[in-house]
């Protein structure tokens, strides 16, 4: 794991540095927004009300995915499964040779991140475009995602100026607008010729078979609605339900992403074009995704995070994020919520390097919208990487040294002394562990007393 | 897949066998009114970046229409939309329109949302640079739960919530409209709309009967017959009496009764300049009887 995220966040701090301004200016925009749109509402009152929801979804999983299976179907959708990466690519690569795709629109889904569904349809001929501003951005740049929401926010405005200047040659001091208009120029034509469109999905109401996107662009809408067909990749905790818990979710969903009340465009979709409908997609294909969610879902410390309605709040509010973006992780989901998903998803071994991208400052805990206990997550996959043994020699005896220290009331004395004696020297960048420290903060400044030696003068006193 | 289907259950199951889930919640909690529903709808649709105009009449709205539709060559208007609010504009593809024009089911306050629905088409609400959405004083609700509750039972294809024109900040963080749908959205709001949508001018109305009546004598001949539904299932009318049309589908062998009242309301609607573009709109605007049939019928008849 040298090349894992200690090595990674290192790189993006040193050699990106605008990445690193990018990425803090546009997290504390999202995060002001949200504090902002929590405060106009009682937001404890529909996290405890949302967190209850996903909650019991959770543990009937079996029941409403039955029940959303049969709703879809009776809409006409077929439905398919996956149990991993690999079937998803089968049953795309059937539907790519059935219907004759040679060109594909994308909603934004980190789920066809999660399964690489661009590289596959890509291997197969099929010309393949993001449609989301971000994603479309960085689909011209080459690389994966590095936020939930904001694909593109490591991006500033000089860097995508000359990205488009050199693919789509608009010229290099274009204003934003002006760039914007270029983009929907390529995908107006690309969402009027594609054969197909591929979406994730938000939710899926159980009770009624409904797929619920959501988005500020139109592009999901447009995505779905103009292709003949429409894919729909769905992770199989995504389910709600009621149709009326839409009335909360998708509220509590843009408050917590942007801040907004809802997105602008928030798509219901109850199977293909009906009869007398003017227009809309003859086929729906909706694919529920596990993908490693069903071992997640066995792990009595981890189910939770399985309530996530990937609104990025985590991400934003997360001081570690906010330095390195999402890049520096290497995985599809960054922040706490790609910590504690991730192991869970993929490998626990992940957990050993991914687990350390936190203060456990607890800022994830109090904006999450459906409650996930982020930190105690994190520190459970912390504990698991120390019991496997996965954990660096150095740095396990350097805290059973410290724990042996101050567990120890003459050691501890003896440490502290130690320290005020050897005031002028904690600056000193030589000093292991406390150089490297001192550099980001200045020395320590030990308090002349210690607090025993106080407490024992007050008692002297009286 | 079926073994993938029968693998993920079996999973969730096993994982899922010592946990107890707690009970769903009820209801959640609700913003209380602090202003009427209408006055609230207006504000957030404005924040949200839309133009609200109200009107106290269907002939008020048509009379602004006929004014402000100046500033476009041609538009994409939804077949829902009575006569009254069809801008004296020629009709072009939502491809090529400069505006779309959409009658919104309902509209929610607490969000600053209409609700569209994709049985008057999707491209028109997309595609065009403006988009000009008509929705009834009387279907604005103060919260979402309202209109998710009215809609949940008859849902079409799609529904759409729009609350603004389109919009990215992907580009820097500055906000640009636009970017894929209608950088423009104009709500009207108009008392009275849902009534226009059925009742026609006294006028009219003579000539309504009068192709009611046609439609009596006409019936009688199809008897026997095999017709195609739009989506071409071929289906045979059994029986004409006087109150009813029976048809059998020829696949499935299954009967449906269609009342002729409905058949003439119909009648009446179109004789109005309203249109039934296909069996969704005939279900919305006149009844949901075998609708598929029903417009068949209409079809056979050169009525639609």
């Amino acid at each position: 794991m040298a090349s894992g995220y200690k090595a990674a966040a290192k790189r993006a701090l040193v050699e990106r540095p605008e990445v690193r301004s990018a990425v803090t200016k546009a997290t504390l925009h999202f995060d002001g927004n949200r504090a902002r749109a929590y405060g106009e509402i009682d937001a404890e009152a529909w996290r405890d009300w949302a967190a209850g929801v996903k909650r019991h979804l959770l543990g009937r999983l079996d029941r409403y995915l039955e029940e959303a299976e049969a709703g879809l179907r009776a809409h006409g959708a077929v439905v398919h499964w996956a149990e991993n990466a690999a079937d998803v690519q089968e049953i795309l690569r059937a539907l790519v040779a059935d219907y004759g795709v040679s060109r594909v629109v994308k909603g934004k889904s980190m789920l066809s991140e999660e399964v690489e569904v661009n590289p596959l349809l890509e291997s197969l001929g099929v010309e393949v475009f993001e449609t989301d501003l971000g994603e479309y951005i960085i689909q011209l740049a080459g690389e994966p995602p590095s936020h939930i929401v904001g694909p593109a926010i490591h991006k500033g405005l000089e860097e995508i100026r000359a990205l488009f200047h050199e693919k789509l040659g608009t010229p290099a001091d274009a204003e934003p607008t002006e760039l914007a208009a270029a983009a929907r120029r390529v995908l107006r034509d690309a969402f009027l010729s594609a054969e197909m469109g591929i979406s994730g999905a938000n939710f899926v109401v159980a009770e009624t078979g409904t797929v619920v996107l959501v988005e500020n662009e139109g592009n999901i809408r447009l995505t779905t609605s103009a292709p003949r067909v429409h894919v729909a990749l769905v992770g199989i905790e995504k389910l709600l339900p009621r149709f009326g818990d839409l009335e909360v979710f998708l509220q509590l969903l843009a408050r917590a992403a942007t801040g907004q009340k809802i997105g602008t465009f928030v798509s219901l979709i109850n199977g293909p074009r009906r009869e007398g409908e003017p227009d809309g997609p003859e086929h729906l294909h909706v694919i529920f995704v596990d993908n490693g969610r069903s071992s997640v879902l066995a792990d009595d410390e981890m189910y939770e995070a399985l309530s996530c309605i990937r609104c990025g709040a985590c991400l934003n509010a997360c001081p570690v994020y906010r330095q390195t973006g999402g890049h520096a992780y290497g995985q599809v989901y960054s922040g706490p919520i790609g910590v504690v998903l991730t192991p869970g998803l993929k490998d626990p071994g992940l957990a050993a390097e991914l687990g350390y991208a936190c203060s456990l400052c607890t800022a994830c805990a109090d904006v999450c919208p459906v409650r996930i206990p982020l930190p105690g997550q994190i520190l459970a996959w912390r504990r698991r990487s120390v019991e496997r043994g996965l954990v660096s020699g150095g740095e396990k005896l350097a805290f059973n040294g410290y724990a042996a220290m101050v567990t120890r009331p003459r050691f501890y004395r003896l440490g502290s002394k130690l320290l005020r004696l050897g005031k002028g020297l904690t600056g000193a960048p030589w000093l292991p562990v406390l150089g490297a420290w001192a550099a980001g903060h200045g020395p320590l400044e030990p308090s002349p007393k210690s607090f025993r030696e106080i407490w024992e003068e007050e008692l002297a006193g009286e | 897949m079926s073994k993938a289907r029968e693998n993920i259950l079996g999973r969730v199951r096993r994982a899922l066998e010592k946990r107890w889930p707690p009970e769903l919640p009820g209801e959640p909690w609700r913003p209380e009114a602090q202003e009427g529903a209408l006055e609230l709808f207006v504000t957030n649709m404005r924040a949200g970046g839309a133009e609200v105009e109200l009107f106290k009449s269907v002939a008020a709205a048509g009379r602004w229409l006929a004014g402000w539709a100046e500033q476009f060559s041609a538009a994409a208007v939804s077949p829902l939309l009575p006569a009254a609010l069809r801008p004296p504009l020629p009709a072009a593809p939502p491809e090529e329109a400069p505006l779309g024009v959409s009658r919104a089911l309902a509209a929610v306050a607490e969000t600053g949302s209409v609700l569209l629905t994709s049985a008057e088409g999707r491209r028109l609400q997309l595609l065009p640079p403006a988009h000009l959405v008509f929705v009834d004083e009387a279907d604005v609700h103060r919260h979402l739960a309202g209109v998710l509750e009215k809609h949940r039972e008859e849902l079409p294809s799609a529904l759409a919530l729009h609350s603004g024109p389109s919009r990215s900040a992907d580009i820097g963080q500055i906000m640009v409209q636009g970017v894929h749908g209608p950088g423009r959205l104009v709500v009207a709001v108009v008392r009275g709309l849902n009534r226009a949508d059925r009742s026609a001018s006294p006028k009219k109305r003579g000539r309504a009967v009068r192709s009611a009546s046609a439609l009596r004598e006409r019936l009688p001949a199809l008897q026997g017959r095999t017709l195609k539904t739009k989506r071409g299932e071929p289906f045979v009318v059994v029986r004409v009496t006087e109150n009813t049309v029976r048809v059998r589908v020829a696949s499935s062998g299954k009967e449906y009764t269609v009342r002729l009242a409905s058949l003439e309301k119909a009648a009446a609607l179109l004789a109005s300049g309203g249109e039934i573009p296909g069996p969704v709109a005939y279900r919305r605007l006149v009844a949901n009887e075998a609708p598929a049939y029903a417009w068949a019928i209409l079809h056979e008849l050169g009525l639609v």
